[in-house]
């Protein structure tokens, strides 16, 4: 149960992240005044990277609720995980080996957590 | 934006800093949540109705989303594959954090510890990336 939140957790991270750098690189870079600025955080993307972090943060709470958070937080590192898989499966990009390896230390670092 | 620009460092060490902040405050919240002994969909009253729970949970919630803001002012003068490895750096403050806070008090342990570092040396490893180096713009 609750690996199957910290789950869904991740992958509402992951997409808050992707839309969060998609905001700051069309509008955010280009302000050059303070109402430009503001304009520029309620464009879509920033909205939906709100409403997205806002989900997973709800969910985390629960997540809190019942692990240590030494525990539960590094859980949260399976995101590169999730986006190095969608980037080779999905979008078809080559990635490096030394990526994979990452993963591979990430995956086993969280079976060394997930014992405890 | 030529101020947040040179700035970026510092808002990326801000970000850090207020991510492990917002986790530790949020896991006292829930500490405090789980002491009132309530359960089902009364858990949710008490979070309003026990001003302990929902300070705490304000204050988490209030270094989370001032973490984004920074993060999000940092990621215009850096690219994500040199700013994310630094992230890495929360894992290390948040367990050091639940250890030591006496509020927290979570066991230290080897294998935990182990297991934070792998996950650390595995975030150097997908974030790096020989090319984008000329872009740090450090």
């Amino acid at each position: 149960m609750e690996y199957a939140l910290i789950v869904l957790v991740v992958v509402l991270t992951s997409l808050g992240q992707v839309l969060q750098k998609l905001g700051a690189d069309r509008g955010l870079k280009d302000a050059g005044s303070m109402p430009q600025l503001i304009a520029a955080l309620f464009q879509w993307e920033i909205i939906l990277a709100v409403i997205c972090l806002a989900s997973a943060i709800t969910i985390w709470l629960a997540v809190l609720y019942m692990m240590d958070v030494s525990k539960a937080f590094p859980f949260i590192s399976l995101g590169f995980v999730v986006v190095l898989l969608a980037a080779r499966f999905y979008l078809r990009e080559t990635i490096p080996w030394t990526r994979w390896l990452g993963v591979v230390f990430i995956v086993a670092g969280i079976s060394l957590l997930a014992q405890t | 934006m030529n101020r947040i620009q040179s700035n970026a460092i510092f808002l990326l060490g801000m970000s850090i800093v207020l991510s492990a902040c917002a986790q530790l405050f949020m896991k006292i919240s829930m500490i405090q949540l789980h002491d009132t002994g309530a359960s089902g969909t009364s858990l949710l009253f008490q979070i309003i109705e026990n001003s302990a729970v929902l300070l705490w949970l304000l204050a988490g919630l209030a270094c989370y989303a001032l973490s984004m803001l920074c993060w999000l002012f940092a990621l215009i003068k850096y690219e994500l594959s040199f700013a994310y490895p630094f992230l890495g750096i929360t894992y290390v403050l948040v367990y050091l954090g639940a250890v030591y806070w006496p509020q927290i008090g979570e066991h230290l342990s080897w294998q935990r510890t182990a297991g934070i570092v792998l996950i650390l040396i595995g975030v150097v490893f997908v974030n790096y990336n020989k090319s984008a180096k000329q872009d740090r713009g450090l």
